[in-house]
């Protein structure tokens, strides 16, 4: 794959004050490519114009959302589809209509939209062309020379689409020679192409992707994690001996806001991608070393229905492991469990202290965590589920989940967070985080096991083989997040650079990394990307998801800018950096 | 003083739209003169006249009269409320009139003052008598008249047509009146002959129509605006829901 030292997620950032055209042929993932171009640009707080000429707004909404887009905060529609082809409109607040046939109404809508926006930085998607050009020939080349051209010349970005083959090969050439980028898609039977002919920021190159595209992956993709990823796990745990080690506040930090991004799904996909996780035990166990297995044979029973069976499993493995990371203290409640029902009792859960009282159960990692290594222990293939049943978020002193094989009824519905009730933990973050940042308060503290623990596991969870709707929460919920605590610091008189040094301190009081901050901001060691190295084999991309989003938010709220991941540690580079834009 | 040697105050009057007003140097129309607005039939002539007048009431203070030679006032007032101008109780409190002298519908008995109106055939003395009438009725300083063609029609003769004409431009000017001189405009696509009103307003607005597919363009153009640095270049209007929008930074595409 020859790609010119460029990703395909740069060339999804359209450049400001450039007019990037797209052909290809129907089918090659134009849309796509836009709708990727939308979701990146909202992650970085721009306003975003998506003119839709061949499909109803709410059905790209719905292929948004299907992507992982949340709230549909800076993003608005001219739909230039429901009146072309004479349907009924019905009025939207986010909508202005135009007819494709009538290029004046199309840049009165974008200039109506862009003027409620009434904020420079706007991307503009348009998709596509084709539906106008078909309508009004080659007055579209006026058309973009006349409007957008002159919209992206305003401190704007413009991606528009154009299907190959429906006009005439010179009028698409000329189309062609008005834009600032040309970018040409091309399908073959294995894969789709990226030309990347002219552009503003990149030099020519041609991208391979292939035909399963890594967003296109579902939820979580066993074979994804292949043997090659198993071995690194090991080198993992390894690495981990070295008292690797972050402040509880952060991953719960990561793990709320995206939950309030995307209430709908995350704590779901959150269950199961760690359930997944737990029940990988099974796949790794033929690659430890022998005298491992053998003890695994030893200490493990076969099946884990009976509460003996289960006493000795705990006791001898899940005990340990959890506290040797500083998780919680577990004790298995030997007395109301019975054959094929559970209990587990965990204090000072590290996902639940600091949230007494807060009217809801908090736990989403530990639960499903041990229903899938349960899942991944016994011989017999089952699967095992748990819920948590007690909770300090509760008001209980400690927390407990309920372990079965097969499914629990009410685990659905507990894994529907209530909005009202992440607001308030949310709240009680950033409450946490601003006396930490402005008065010196600890973030967490617990009793026994204080503020750190082990990060034994890719905490801020494994985002790479999650999903694309998984990584949207986490950079989305980085940005609100970063977003309210840069607005916080503003509010309470900091000065701008006193604020980030503030909240740059705060990443490094956490150990999300080593932080250095010059023209650029690197982290080495950092959390996010570490895991994502380790546990993937083929990742290219940028993958402090959560933390780059974060640093967006905030970047935007206090200094009016965007930052950029140009290094990471998951892509192979030694280290993190952003670029401040 | 004749109608081409008026002094050009530097004192403008907001048309209270967006659009038009930054197509105007972010100025608007020269106080105290007469502007034809010429436009095909649906094109919006009324509408823009009413914004005028209804703007100038509500925000600038300004009370306007509405000279009707053709429709009848109440239609107006009633197609109007479409756009939540509620032009009857504006009338009420004085700061909006409407003066009825269309010759074929008025009957004889209708007064403005003591002018008697609606007479087949009226000329410039009665038209002038009750605009002055009307005038003083709200202390208007903005007067529209719909249409104008309908009195120059009156007079058959071309060169008693520019005659009257002129002296009725001559007279809103001594009234210092902003007004509106509402014309239908004969052709209108973007080739036409130019109409001999135009010469004698001090400035003129086209408001035109062109069919693009089956869907209609509408064009905003100021022809000319003496003493003002306009844009001359045709630009997209529409007319929506609350009235008309110009849109001063689009090129009109055909």
């Amino acid at each position: 794959m020859d790609k010119g030292g460029l990703s395909l997620a740069e060339i999804q950032e359209v450049p400001k004050e450039s007019l990037i055209l797209l052909s290809g042929p129907p089918g090659a993932g134009k849309s796509t490519f836009c709708h990727q171009t939308v979701l990146n640009g909202l992650a970085l707080d721009r306003p975003v114009i998506f003119v839709t000429s061949e499909q109803r707004p709410a059905e790209v909404i719905e292929l948004l959302r299907e992507r992982g887009i949340g709230e549909m905060v800076g993003l608005s529609f001219v739909d230039a589809f429901t009146e072309t082809v004479g349907l009924t409109i019905t009025q939207r607040a986010d909508t202005v209509y135009a007819n494709c046939a009538d290029l004046n109404s199309l840049s009165i809508a974008i200039t109506k939209l862009r003027d409620r926006v009434g904020q420079k930085d706007t991307l503009l998607a348009f998709d596509s062309l084709t539906s106008p050009y078909l309508f009004s020939g080659m007055e579209v080349a006026k058309f973009m020379r006349l409007f957008l051209s002159k919209f992206a010349s305003e401190g704007n970005s413009v991606l528009a689409l154009m299907d190959e083959g429906c006009g005439k090969e010179e009028d698409l050439g000329a189309m062609m020679s008005l834009a600032d980028g040309i970018l040409r898609m091309e399908i073959n039977e294995t894969s789709r192409i990226m030309n990347v002919v002219k552009h503003p920021k990149a030099k020519p190159a041609r991208i391979e992707v292939p035909a399963t595209k890594i967003w296109e992956r579902k939820l979580y993709d066993v074979k994804f994690w292949d043997r090659q990823m198993i071995k690194h796990t090991m080198e993992a745990e390894q690495y981990l001996r070295q008292e690797f080690s972050v402040n509880i506040f952060w991953p719960n930090f990561a793990l709320w806001s995206s939950i309030l991004w995307d209430p709908e799904r995350f704590p779901e996909m959150t269950y199961e991608v760690w359930k997944e996780y737990g029940s990988l035990t099974r796949e790794m166990i033929p690659f430890f070393p022998w005298h491992t297995r053998f003890l695994f044979k030893l200490v493990i029973p076969k099946n884990l229905s009976k509460v003996k069976d289960m006493k000795k499993l705990c006791s001898r493995f899940m005990i340990q492991h959890t506290k040797a990371r500083r998780d919680g203290i577990v004790e298995y409640l030997e007395d109301v469990s019975k054959t094929d029902e559970h209990y587990i009792r965990v204090y000072e859960n590290r996902e639940c202290c600091g949230f007494e009282n807060i009217g809801v159960a908090m736990a989403s990692i530990l639960p499903p965590l041990w229903a899938g290594s349960c899942k991944g222990l016994e011989s017999e293939e089952r699967e095992w589920n748990a819920i948590e049943t007690k909770c300090i978020g509760l008001g209980d002193p400690y927390c407990e989940f309920k372990l079965v094989p097969g499914e629990i009824g009410e685990l659905k519905s507990s894994l529907k967070k209530d909005i009202l009730a992440v607001e308030r933990i949310h709240e009680r973050l950033i409450e946490r985080l601003m006396g930490f940042l402005l008065h010196g308060k600890p973030l967490a503290e617990r009793p026994r096991l204080g503020s750190d623990f082990v990060m034994a596991h890719p905490d801020i969870i494994l985002p790479a083989v999650a999903g694309e709707r998984y990584r949207m929460a986490l950079r989305m919920g980085g940005a609100k997040a970063g977003k309210e605590v840069g607005e916080h610091l503003m509010k309470a008189g900091l000065t701008e650079d006193e604020a980030v040094k503030r909240v740059l301190n705060f990443l490094e009081h956490c150990r999300v990394g080593k932080v250095s901050a010059h023209e650029t901001i690197t982290m080495k060691d950092s959390s996010e990307s570490l895991y994502t190295k380790y546990y993937t084999t083929k990742w290219e991309e940028p993958s402090c998801f959560f933390t780059t989003g974060f640093m967006n938010g905030l970047f935007s709220a206090v200094k009016n800018k965007h930052v950029r991941e140009i290094k990471c540690i998951a892509a192979g580079d030694p280290y993190c950096e952003w670029e401040i834009l | 003083m004749t109608v081409l040697e008026v002094d050009m105050s530097d004192d403008y009057t907001s048309t209270g739209i967006a659009g038009a007003d930054k197509i105007l140097g972010e100025q608007g129309l020269p106080r105290g003169h007469s502007i034809l607005i010429a436009g095909g039939p649906g094109s919006g002539k009324t509408t823009f006249a009413i914004q005028f007048l209804y703007n100038g009431a509500t925000e600038y203070n300004e009370p306007g009269i509405y000279i009707s030679l053709d429709e009848d006032p109440d239609d107006v007032k009633k197609n109007m409320s479409k756009f939540g101008w509620d032009l009857g109780k504006l009338e009420q409190e004085k700061r909006l009139a409407f003066i009825n002298v269309s010759p074929v519908r008025v009957t004889s008995s209708e007064k403005v003052g003591l002018v008697q109106l609606g007479m087949k055939e009226f000329k410039l003395i009665k038209l002038l008598e009750a605009i002055r009438a009307g005038i003083e009725e709200v202390q208007a300083k903005r007067v529209v008249i719909d249409p104008i063609t309908v009195f120059t029609l009156q007079y058959p003769d071309e060169v008693e047509r520019i005659y009257a004409m002129r002296d009725l431009i001559a007279d809103f000017r001594k009234t210092g009146c902003t007004n509106l001189l509402i014309s239908e405009l004969r052709g209108t696509g973007l080739e036409r002959e130019h109409q001999f009103e135009e010469y004698l307003a001090q400035g003129v607005i086209l408001l035109r129509t062109m069919m693009r597919e089956d869907k209609l363009v509408r064009i905003f153009q100021v022809e000319k605006m003496r003493g003002l640095e306009v844009d001359n270049q045709p630009r997209p209007y529409n007319i929506t829901s609350s009235g008309i929008e110009v849109y001063p930074t689009l090129t009109v595409f055909k």
